[in-house]
């Protein structure tokens, strides 16, 4: 896993993992699994940012509505996602950044589409000092 | 975990219960199918619904179950109106996807000719691939709101289709008990400009003809015959549908700390049917429901007015009818008699079809004598069934049947099968012409990664939960 996270086989839909140092960092590699499921590696530019802030139950509700915030942020202003970084983590809450582009045609590609993402088997914990995540997405 | 299963004949198999389970497990599979099965957690996800509160009759999986989230993909589960629960992940993020099937007054080899531009024409007329949207075409908040109560019957009222064709679609194209207050507005703007779109992953649009007629009969009374030109469309509740499945999951997590329901796996967060967060869910389900009701009407009528501006004929000379169109993603209220008893039920169907018997009130007048059809797509490359429902079905899954093929290669073996393939280029050699959106779709699509449908419906004829009525075949498919 040395991008940091990794796509996980099922038969139907697909699972994204994740390893980091801190709590932080997982969610960060989980969002960039994330969006090379989407896009796989087109590059992309930061030219729109934007700020979020999220509040859930406990720290694998939180994940999944972080990464559920990224796919929505991306569908609707029809954006391709360059990089996500967690300004601020707190229990069950998060302050963070999106920056991307504008999907065009001609430089970036839709590899396939994610309805969500569910909470079958979604798992945030830390284990001999390194965070695991995972999460299995809707296709 | 390794699951226990005893072999009841040639295509049922009992999973006993034990645990936390409540009911036994019954799956339709042939031996083959249930050997793969082994290999994946689908036979889990059948015993965790189990598990659920008030759950009547075992916890079922038709012949195309395979693994999912929450419940098996195929998954049938009812649950008692006093003690049950309703679960949204029971009924996945597309709401009422779907499929209709149109008929048509052409021959296949009528169409040959200009199939190359029809396939054009469709792809280009019905917007297909992630986020797919009308550019021309933004509904007003207040006007989604009523696609949402009214369903099918909206888009009629605006021009797509006729109102005739409302008979012919599952509960008449509109789930009862929408309350478009309960939907979030999150929902409402991604279904802002979704409406008539295709959408990505497994839906399609297929121009097919009738390859065989099985049951001569029931073919008459839908209207098929050898080498007639049909249409079949897969689509659903598109991006509003994910938003209220994602808002209620959310909302079904704290519902079911509140009461106490342990749960072997988030996904299958639910509430008591009798309790406020069921009657929200329920509330915001109809509507979405109702929006992939409405979606597949107005995609109906692209369909005919493309055929009508590419072959140069009007509607009275094409005759595209809809035969019938089908949920295979829902919870629905219904009745059903339970060892003598009529009782009211909450039925899930995730990944499977509504089958209901010959003579059942709630199928149009016209197919009382042959059963509600039933349509099961195959992959792009093979061939898709036409079944009616059963009273065999009626009596033993909640008149429910399978709802397609069956997933069995993961995306990721189906990516790596075709490489170095060209897939586009093989089917169109084996007369199927090819339009897509995605680039990877069609390769994680490809006719290799599924189950042969055949074996599919040979299983659910065998067992008496549908009977087989005509095979079409593949002739241009658009995918997102």
């Amino acid at each position: 896993m040395n991008k940091g996270y990794r796509l996980l086989e099922h038969t139907a839909d697909m699972g994204i993992e994740a390893r980091a140092e801190s709590c932080a960092k997982v969610l960060e590699e989980m969002a960039r699994g994330l969006t090379m499921v989407l896009f796989g590696d087109s590059p992309v530019s930061a030219s729109i940012v934007t700020k979020v802030h999220l509040r859930e139950e406990n720290s694998v509700e939180l994940m999944v509505a972080w990464l559920n915030e990224i796919l929505y942020w991306c569908e609707q202003n029809n954006l391709v996602l360059a990089a996500s970084r967690i300004d601020t983590l707190e229990e069950g809450e998060l302050w963070a950044t999106l920056s991307g582009e504008t999907f065009d045609q001609k430089r970036h590609h839709v590899e396939r589409q994610v309805k969500a993402i569910t909470y079958y088997q979604a798992c945030l914990e830390e284990t001999s000092g390194a965070w695991h995540a995972r999460v299995y997405v809707d296709l | 975990m390794a699951i226990k299963v005893q072999q009841l004949d040639s295509c049922r198999w009992r999973i006993p219960r034990e645990g936390a389970m409540r009911t036994d497990g019954l799956v339709f599979a042939s031996p083959a199918m249930m050997q793969d099965l082994r290999r994946e957690q689908a036979l889990e996800q059948v015993c965790n619904v189990a598990t659920l509160p008030g759950i009547v009759g075992p916890s079922m999986a038709m012949p195309d179950i395979h693994w999912g989230y929450g419940f098996p993909i195929g998954g049938v589960a009812a649950f008692d109106a006093e003690q049950g629960i309703v679960s949204p992940g029971g009924v996945g993020y597309d709401i009422n996807c779907g499929v209709r099937l149109l008929r048509s007054n052409l021959n296949a080899e009528e169409i040959h000719p200009h199939l190359d531009r029809l396939a054009d024409a469709l792809f280009r007329n019905i917007p297909t691939g992630v986020g797919s949207h009308h550019s021309d075409f933004k509904l007003s908040i207040a006007e989604e709101k009523r696609v949402l109560t009214k369903g099918a019957a909206w888009a009629v009222e605006q021009g797509f289709g006729n109102e005739n064709e409302l008979e012919y679609i599952e509960n008449h194209g509109t789930i009862a008990g929408a309350d478009t207050e309960k939907v979030s507005e999150r929902a409402l703007e991604r279904g802002r400009s979704q409406l008539g779109t295709l959408g990505s992953g497994n839906h399609f649009l297929e121009i097919q003809q009738v390859e065989a007629i099985y049951d001569e009969d029931a073919a008459a009374v839908l209207g098929l015959y050898p080498g007639q030109v049909t249409v079949s469309i897969h689509t659903g509740s598109r991006g509003l549908g994910y938003q209220v499945c994602d808002d209620y999951l959310k909302i079904m997590l704290k519902a079911a700390r509140k009461y106490g329901i342990i749960l072997p796996d988030r996904q299958l967060c639910c509430a008591p049917l009798k309790s406020d967060e069921a009657r929200d869910y329920m509330a915001a389900m109809a509507c979405a429901a109702n929006y992939a009701f409405a979606n597949r009407q107005m995609i109906t009528s692209h369909v005919r007015e493309t055929f009508e501006e590419i072959l140069g004929k009007g509607s009275a000379d094409l005759r595209m009818a809809t035969i019938y169109d089908v949920c295979h993603n829902i919870a629905k209220w219904e009745t059903h008699s339970i060892n003598g008893q009529e009782r009211k039920l909450c039925v899930h169907r995730k990944g499977a079809t509504r089958a209901f018997p010959p003579g059942h009130k709630e199928i149009p007048a016209v197919y009382q004598p042959i059963g509600q059809p039933v349509l099961i797509p195959g992959d792009m490359g093979r061939y898709s069934y036409v079944l009616t429902g059963t009273a065999g079905a009626y009596e033993e899954t909640f008149g429910s049947s399978c709802h397609g093929a069956g997933r069995v290669l993961s995306r990721h073996a189906a990516k790596k099968a075709a490489r170095g393939r060209d897939i586009i280029g093989d089917l169109a050699k084996q007369g199927v012409l090819v339009r897509a959106a995605g680039r990877a779709t069609v390769a994680e699509e490809m006719p290799e990664a599924y189950k042969d449908v055949a074996d599919v419906v040979q299983v659910i004829e065998r067992a008496g939960i549908g009977r087989i009525v005509a095979r079409l075949k593949p002739m241009a498919v658009v995918k997102g």
